[in-house]
C-alpha cells in the first residue's frame, strides 16, 4: 500500500459512530466503519421525530448516511463484527468477520425486483419493530444506506432447502450471489478504535408482561409506537389501534418501564420523559381531539429547552401529566387498556380507560456488549455499560480505545453527537500525534 | 442440491397428476397465481398448463412440486417441524366437546366445534376471514372465503366430495379488498389473518407452504384439520346417487354416513345407499393416503370416536391448545365429562380407536 498512515476503526454506525467517522474522515484520517446490521443509521433512523425541536429524524440523518457512504476516507463494512484485536494504542491489528449478504454490493441497483418475485412472506422486519412482514430478500427501509438488498439467511428457501433461486434469475443486474460465503477481513496499522455500539431494547419481556405487553394488542412499546406513527412505517403514518384499526382518542404513556426499579434496571433511562412528550405531541398533530396521559414518577427535563418543551406539551398539546405509580393494565371487551394507578398527588387508587397504552421501555446495554468487551479487553460497569471516568468521559479502560454515545450510559441524540466529536478529537490526537 | 435438480410442474404432472394421485387441493395454482406467473389453472379438479405457451413461460422455480401434499421431498422436514412420529402425530390433548351455541347446534354436524371456533375467532377479532366450503345449487361443494360469522351457517356440516379449499387463496388482493370493504383493520394484503379448514391432505399442503414461509399461506393464521376417511369424486358420486335414489343433485338437502350413505331430499324423503356401491366413486388419491386425523394442523377435529352429539378435538401445538383453552374458558364450547369409572382408560381407548381407523383406511 502506498498510503501506510494509521487509520481509525469505529465499531457501530449509529448516529454516534457516523458522526465520529465523518469528523475523522474530514481530518484526512482513514476510517474503517464496522456495522453489525445490514444498514447504517442505528436507532435514530427508526424514529419519526426528534425532541425538543420536533425535527424529522431521517431528514437530519439521511444526508449524514450518504455522506458517510460516499466519503473518500471512510470504508463501510456492514454485516460485520470485530472478532479479535492485537497490539497496542497506535498500532492495533483488527480481525473482522464480514457475513455474507448474498447480494453484490457494487452491482445491486436497489430496484427491488428480487423482493417482488421472492415468494417468502412473513419475515418480521426488525426495522419496523417487527410490525411489517417482508420477503426473504429485502431492504429494511427505502432510504437505507448502503442502498443494497440483503438475503435473509434464515428464511431464504434456496439457502435452506436448495429450491427456488427466483431472485437470482429475475435480477437484471445479476447482483444476487447465493453462493457468497462469510469472510474474515484483517486491518493492520489501526491507530485507535472508537466503540459505539449504541443501546439495546428490552427484549426480555419480563418487566413488560405485567403491563400486558404481547398479551394485549393495544399495549405497545415506545419504539413500536414510533414506527406506527412514522410516515414510512407499517401504517403509513396513520395511527391506528392494532386490535381493530380504530383511531385512538386517548393514549396513555407509561414511563420508567423497566428502569428506576429495584426489580429491573436500577438506573434512569434518561430520555423517556422527553420522548414520551414528543410522541404525544406528534400524535396530537395527527389528531387534534387526542388526549394524552403521561404517568410519571419524577419528570426529568435536564436539557436545553427541555422544560419549556414540557410546558408546551401541557398547554398546547393536551397532555396531562399524572405523578403516579402504575400497578397494572387490564382490558375491557373492546380490548381497550384500563390502567390502575396510584395518584401520588392525592394518594388515591384510580383507574382510567384509554384506547392505546405506550410503554416507555428503558435503554439497556446493546446486545453482545459482553462479547465485544471481551474481544477488546475493555471493562464494563455494573450495569454492563462501558466503564468510563467522569472526567475522561470518552476514554475506556484500554489506552487507544475510545467510546461515545449510549454504549457508556443512556443519553439523547445531541449528547451522543457531542461525545462522538469528542471521541474523534481524542482519536485524532493519538493518530496524528503518534 | 443445486438449481439444476429442481423439479417443476412437468415433474408434478408426471409424478402426481397423470398417475391419479392429485387431491385437487389447489396449492400449486394458488402459489403460482399469487406470483402472477399466469401458467397453470384448475380444470375440472385437475391442474394443468393454461396453454402450450405456458410451458415456455413457466419459471421452473419448483415450488408447485415441493408444496404438493402428494410429493416426498419436504415431508421429513415437515414431520420434524410438526413433531410427527406416528400415524396420529403430535397430540397435546385429546378430548370430546360440543358447542354451547343453540344456532350452531341446529345446523352443525355432531359437536359443531369448527363453526364455533370460527365464531369465536371472528368475535374476538382474531381473524379477518375463513376458508370453508359450501354447497352450490347442484350439491357440489365449492370453496368459499367468508368474512363474518353470519356467513357460517351455510358451511356447517360435512362434505363427502372434494372441495379445492386452497384455490381461493390465488387472488389475495381481491380477498384484501373484500376485507377492507367489511372493516378497516388492514394494512396490506400481507397482513391478512385467515383461518383454514380442510382435509388432512389440504392441511399438509398449507403446512408445507408455511414451512417455507411462502405466499399465499403466510396469511393463514390457524389450520383446522378435519378427520377424513376418504373422499368421493363429485361427478361419479352424483351419478351413482341419481341412479340409486332418483333424487336430482339440485334436490338434495343433506347427506350423511351412518354405516351406510343416507340422502335426504328437499321434500324430506330419506333414501339409503349401500356404502359399498359408492366404492368406485372414491377418489384414487385417497387409497394411498395414510392420514385419517390430519397431523399437520393446529387442531384436528372430527366425529369419529366421540360420544353422540360431541366432536373429538386433538390439539397439536401451543397455538391450537391455547385457542381451545380460551373457547372453554369463555364458554363457547363445553367439554365432555368422562364418567368417573372410565377416566383412566378413556383417552387411551380413543387413541386406539383413531389408530384403528387410520389402519382401516390404509388397508382399504
Amino acid at each position: 500500500m502506498v498510503d501506510n498512515s494509521k487509520s481509525a476503526l469505529i465499531i457501530g454506525a449509529g448516529i454516534a459512530g457516523i458522526q465520529a467517522a465523518l469528523d475523522l474522515g474530514d481530518m484526512g484520517i482513514k476510517v474503517h466503519l464496522i456495522e453489525k446490521s445490514p444498514v447504517i443509521g442505528g436507532k435514530m433512523a427508526q424514529l419519526d421525530k426528534t425532541f425538543p425541536t420536533l425535527d424529522c429524524s431521517i431528514c437530519i440523518l439521511a444526508p449524514k448516511l450518504s455522506e458517510c457512504y460516499r466519503h473518500p476516507n471512510i470504508s463501510l463494512y456492514t454485516l460485520s463484527e470485530v472478532q479479535k484485536i492485537e497490539g497496542i494504542s497506535g498500532d492495533f491489528t483488527v480481525e473482522v468477520l464480514k457475513r455474507a449478504r448474498y447480494v453484490k454490493e457494487d452491482v445491486c441497483t436497489n430496484c427491488g425486483d428480487c423482493a417482488t418475485i421472492c415468494p417468502v412472506r412473513g419475515v418480521p422486519n426488525y426495522f419496523d419493530a417487527n410490525l411489517k412482514n417482508m420477503a426473504a430478500v429485502y431492504i429494511p427501509f427505502p432510504a437505507a444506506v448502503p442502498p443494497v438488498y440483503i438475503v435473509d439467511k434464515n428464511s431464504c428457501v434456496y439457502l435452506n432447502y436448495g429450491i427456488c433461486g427466483l431472485c437470482a434469475t429475475n435480477c437484471g443486474a445479476e447482483a444476487i450471489d447465493l453462493t457468497q460465503k462469510d469472510e474474515i477481513l484483517e486491518f493492520e496499522n489501526v491507530g485507535c478504535i472508537i466503540v459505539a455500539p449504541g443501546y439495546g431494547l428490552m427484549e426480555d419481556v419480563n418487566p413488560l408482561t405485567k403491563y400486558g405487553y404481547k398479551k394485549y394488542r393495544n399495549v405497545v412499546t415506545s419504539l413500536e409506537f414510533e414506527r406506527l406513527i412514522c410516515a414510512s412505517g407499517p401504517l403509513d403514518g396513520h395511527l391506528r389501534r392494532l386490535s381493530d384499526g380504530e383511531d385512538p382518542k386517548k393514549i396513555a404513556f407509561l414511563q420508567c418501564i423497566g428502569s428506576r426499579s429495584d426489580r429491573d434496571q436500577k438506573y434512569c433511562s434518561s430520555i423517556c420523559c422527553m420522548y414520551c412528550t414528543k410522541a404525544a405531541m406528534i400524535a396530537y398533530e395527527h389528531n387534534n381531539d387526542l388526549e394524552s396521559y403521561a404517568f410519571y414518577i419524577d419528570m426529568r427535563a435536564g436539557g436545553k429547552g427541555f422544560q419549556s418543551f414540557l410546558h408546551r406539551g401541557e398547554d398546547e398539546y393536551n397532555i396531562k401529566y399524572i405523578k403516579s405509580k402504575v400497578s397494572h393494565i387490564d382490558i375491557d371487551e373492546d380490548e381497550s387498556p384500563i390502567i390502575t394507578y396510584e395518584d401520588l398527588d392525592t394518594s388515591e387508587i384510580k383507574q382510567i380507560k384509554v384506547d392505546l397504552a405506550v410503554l416507555a421501555t428503558c435503554i439497556i446495554p446493546s446486545e453482545g456488549i459482553d462479547k465485544l468487551a471481551d474481544v477488546l479487553g475493555i471493562e464494563l460497569n455494573k450495569y454492563n455499560f462501558i466503564k468510563t471516568d467522569p472526567f475522561f468521559p470518552v476514554e475506556t479502560s484500554v489506552e487507544g480505545i475510545f467510546t461515545c454515545g449510549c454504549a457508556r450510559e443512556p443519553m439523547d441524540i445531541p449528547r451522543s453527537v457531542a461525545e462522538a466529536s469528542g471521541a474523534a478529537a481524542k482519536a485524532a490526537e493519538v493518530i496524528k500525534g503518534g | 442440491m443445486g438449481l439444476a435438480d429442481i423439479k417443476t410442474f412437468e415433474n408434478l404432472q408426471k409424478d402426481v397428476i397423470s398417475v391419479n394421485r392429485c387431491c385437487a387441493c389447489g396449492a400449486c395454482i394458488a402459489y403460482c397465481e399469487n406470483q402472477a406467473f399466469n401458467v397453470i389453472e384448475m380444470d375440472n379438479y385437475t391442474p394443468k398448463f393454461k396453454s402450450d405457451k405456458s410451458v415456455e413461460n413457466c419459471k421452473e422455480c419448483g415450488y408447485c412440486y415441493y408444496i404438493c401434499p402428494q410429493t416426498e421431498p419436504l415431508l421429513d422436514r415437515l414431520k420434524e417441524a410438526h413433531l410427527v412420529k406416528d400415524e396420529l402425530g403430535n397430540i397435546i390433548d385429546i378430548f370430546a366437546a360440543k358447542t354451547t351455541n343453540a344456532k350452531i347446534q341446529e345446523v352443525g354436524q355432531d359437536g359443531g366445534i369448527v363453526s364455533t371456533i370460527l365464531t369465536y375467532l371472528f368475535d374476538t377479532n382474531n381473524i379477518d376471514a375463513a376458508i370453508v366450503s359450501e354447497y352450490d345449487d347442484n350439491f357440489k361443494p365449492i370453496p368459499k372465503i367468508i368474512y363474518s360469522k353470519d356467513e357460517l351457517a351455510k358451511s356447517a356440516g360435512t362434505r363427502y366430495s372434494i372441495s379445492s379449499n386452497i384455490l381461493p387463496l390465488k387472488d389475495l388482493t381481491q380477498v384484501a379488498e373484500e376485507i377492507i370493504s367489511h372493516k378497516k383493520r388492514i394494512y396490506d394484503s400481507d397482513q391478512l389473518r385467515i383461518a383454514f379448514v380442510g382435509t388432512p391432505c389440504q392441511c399438509r399442503a398449507i403446512s408445507k407452504m408455511k414451512l417455507l414461509h411462502i405466499k399465499p399461506a403466510h396469511v393463514i393464521s390457524v389450520i383446522i384439520g378435519l378427520f377424513c376417511f376418504e373422499n368421493f369424486d363429485y361427478n361419479k358420486l352424483i351419478e351413482i346417487l341419481k341412479s340409486k335414489t332418483q333424487i336430482n343433485p339440485s334436490n338434495i338437502k343433506k347427506t350423511n354416513i351412518k354405516k351406510n350413505f343416507f340422502v335426504t331430499s328437499k321434500e324430506d324423503t330419506v333414501k339409503e345407499v349401500s356404502i359399498k356401491d359408492l366404492d368406485e366413486a372414491v377418489r384414487n388419491h385417497c387409497h394411498e393416503c395414510d392420514e385419517f386425523v390430519g397431523r399437520f394442523s393446529d387442531l384436528s377435529i372430527g366425529a369419529s370416536g366421540a360420544p353422540t352429539g360431541y366432536s373429538m378435538i386433538l390439539t397439536r401445538n401451543e397455538k391450537g391448545h391455547s385457542l381451545i383453552d380460551s373457547l372453554l374458558a369463555t364458554g363457547y364450547i363445553e367439554r365432555y365429562i368422562i364418567p368417573a369409572d372410565q377416566i383412566s382408560e378413556w383417552q387411551p381407548k380413543k387413541i386406539n380407536w383413531l389408530k384403528k381407523m387410520t389402519s382401516l383406511k390404509v388397508k382399504k
